[in-house]
């Protein structure tokens, strides 16, 4: 199976001038790269020059061990499917699944049944595979453009936001079925998605991308547990963002707490990431404690969700176990900051 | 639904319903009424400020007249073949156009649609005078023939029926390309890009995915452009020559030349009969047509 290597790729448009601003990107064998970014950063965009949809301005594009920069996206054997899935209209499920390998020349008994195989994968009854697209739900159409895009034997899946229009619960049990989908083709994966969770769920490793600009690429864990920027740790959801106002030998000063340093280089305007998992409530004043107040409570099943606004006038958010005493709005903590729950951020790359 | 909500639609739909009662369906009576009377010329009582036609005189007269005329049959017969061929013609010029249109980008695709509106802009008789000079032995088209040696006399594209043809195109062709240009616009293209990423070529996508997604349009505009060009008076009447007359042109020739008002009457209810036949043929094809591309909703 073929991998990706994207080089250097440009691409702008009248009014977004750097739409894709020098991406490289490698993809592995066989695994599923989560593109994660907020609307209008350039993925979409990324996701139709590998495609062949767009030629990029300078850079190019390798899958496998081809430079397909120059090739129409009919020669570069990559199945997409799109945000609004696409699925022809005049045709129903099975000829909409058959319809890749119709135009490669298979024959009509072979890909009938190749495209029935397909549709077995992502579970569509035989009664719905008669049907065409308008007598479809969303998903069991998202469903149809999944099996349409891997049919034909792609070297590459690429999917565009797929459960964007799709309500919560049949996301989440669309997307545990396009990773044993995927796994089942081992086809390399590119998936685009603007949904921080889906990405963290999904993604093998994922890529974030801001601006046209590939911020960091890793392992889900690596990026949620050290972001290289502010960007993306502001893009994760680490809400605990504070930049570092004073550098001191051995103490640094952020969210006007004063605190250790922690270990390695730290320059003013990295940012502190403050764990709310980690950090400590207490009803009672301490040494290396701050005051505050809660300011909101909020129940998250397995635990309570308290925003907490320091003297400093900074807010922290802090997690606090279910059954511990409860604190209300309105109540006056100290907030403990233990060395685990410290992280230090790269100054934003803007 | 109370009884006020259930007329509202009226309401609003009066003043075209008594438009088309008043100055179609009425008319098209008196044209009925007008064709069962006795017929013969000037003499006998038509015209204005007299009556048109004399009470108690329903016969069938013109009809019988009609039916054993070689000419209305003649005259019958260039018009279904005119009108077949300028819908053939049309369709094969005007869908690559509007597929072309189509495919433009925002600006200049208004630009393009503005240049086919304009050819509508001009009176009907302006244009096909404008193209009885170029099509003339010395107009610009016949200049350019000979001066290419493509020939060496002047071709008859005037005063012939490939000069009906030609101006009778002119006329519907704008209507052909506007309708299959906005059932066009209703294509997806998402699906092209999907249709290619699939492995489909350019015209592979074209023939799997416009086409049939165009049929339904393909179908109006092919009624439309042969309702049109069936009902041919102007272009006939100045580019044709005598054996080039289409039943619009004889009928005005029979009402104003020879005042046989029943004659003309019952040729214009045979235009009638004629286009109504052809447009119910027609919906058997377009049926297939709308049910074959599977775009359920809408003509267009």
């Amino acid at each position: 199976m073929a991998s990706v290597r994207l080089e250097n790729l440009k691409c702008s448009f009248s009014g977004v001038p750097q739409a894709v601003d020098d991406v490289s990107l490698e993809l592995f064998s066989g695994e599923l790269f989560c593109l994660l970014g907020p609307s209008g950063c350039g993925k979409s965009t990324l996701l139709r020059l590998i495609g062949g949809y767009l030629a990029p301005e300078a850079g190019r594009v390798w899958i496998g061990d081809a430079d397909v920069t120059a090739q129409p996206p009919e020669l570069r054997n990559t199945g997409m499917v799109f945000q609004n899935y696409a699925l022809f209209p005049h045709l129903n499920a099975l000829e909409n699944v058959a319809f890749g390998l119709k135009v490669k020349g298979v024959r009509k008994s072979e890909r009938i049944a190749k495209a029935e195989e397909m549709l077995d994968w992502v579970g569509l009854t035989a009664d719905e595979r008669r049907r065409r697209p308008s007598q479809l739900s969303g998903g069991q159409q998202q469903r149809v453009a999944l099996a349409r895009a891997l049919a034909f034997g792609p070297n590459l899946l690429m999917l565009d936001e797929p459960f964007a229009n799709l309500d919560r619960l049949l996301r989440e049990r669309l997307r545990e079925e396009l990773k044993q989908v995927q796994r089942r083709s081992q086809t390399t994966t590119i998936l685009v998605t603007h949904d921080r969770e889906e990405a963290l769920a999904l993604g093998d490793r994922i890529g974030v991308m801001h601006r046209g600009r590939l911020l960091q690429v890793g392992s889900p864990e690596e990026v949620y547990r050290s972001p290289a920027s502010s960007t993306v740790a502001d893009f994760l959801g680490h809400r605990n963002l504070f930049e570092i106002t004073k550098v001191e030998p051995d103490r640094i000063e952020a969210a006007g707490a004063i605190l250790p340093k922690p270990s390695g280089a730290i320059v003013p305007r990295d940012h502190l990431l403050l764990w709310p998992n980690q950090l400590k409530l207490h009803r009672e004043r301490g040494t290396e404690r701050f005051e505050g107040t809660v300011t909101q409570s909020q129940f998250a099943g397995t635990h309570l969700v308290l925003t907490v606004t320091l003297r400093s006038g900074a807010t922290l958010e802090a997690w606090r176990e279910l059954g511990q005493d409860s604190l209300a709005s309105g109540d006056t903590v100290w907030v403990e900051i233990p060395a685990a729950a410290v992280s230090v951020v790269k100054q934003a790359d803007e | 639904m109370s009884k006020r909500q259930r007329l509202t639609p009226w309401f609003w739909a009066a003043p075209s319903l008594i438009l088309l009662l008043g100055l179609l369906l009425w008319p098209a009576l008196q044209l009925i009424r007008l064709s069962l009377c006795e017929g013969g010329g000037g003499q006998s009582g038509f015209g204005i400020g007299g009556s048109f036609y004399k009470p108690g005189t329903w016969t069938l007269a013109v009809y019988g007249g009609l039916g054993a005329d070689r000419y209305f049959w003649d005259i019958l017969g260039f018009t279904v073949w005119l009108g077949l061929v300028v819908t053939l013609v049309c369709i094969l010029l005007a869908y690559p156009t509007a597929h072309f249109i189509w495919q433009l980008p925002g600006k200049r695709k208004a630009v393009a649609l503005g240049a086919v509106i304009v050819t509508k802009l001009s009176s009907l008789l302006v244009t096909i005078y404008g193209l009885k000079l170029i099509l003339g032995d010395y107009g610009p088209v016949n200049q350019f023939l000979q001066w290419t040696g493509l020939t060496h006399r002047p071709l008859m594209l005037h005063d012939s029926a490939a000069g009906v043809v030609i101006g009778e195109t002119l006329l519907v062709i704008p209507y052909t390309i506007l309708l299959l240009w906005a059932g066009l616009e209703r294509v997806d293209r998402t699906l092209l890009a999907a249709a290619r990423g699939l492995g489909a070529g350019p015209l592979r996508a074209f023939t799997n995915v416009t086409l049939p997604l165009s049929l339904p349009a393909l179908a109006t505009a092919t009624l439309v452009s042969l309702i049109w060009a069936l009902g041919a008076f102007i272009s006939p009447y100045l580019l044709g020559s005598p054996q080039e007359i289409t039943l619009a042109v004889d009928v005005q020739r029979q009402m104003f030349e020879n005042l046989n008002w029943p004659r003309g009457a019952a040729e214009g209810v045979g235009m009638l009969v004629t286009i109504s036949i052809l447009a119910t043929l027609y919906a058997i094809p377009h049926r297939w047509l709308i049910q074959h591309s599977g775009v359920k909703e809408g003509l267009a």
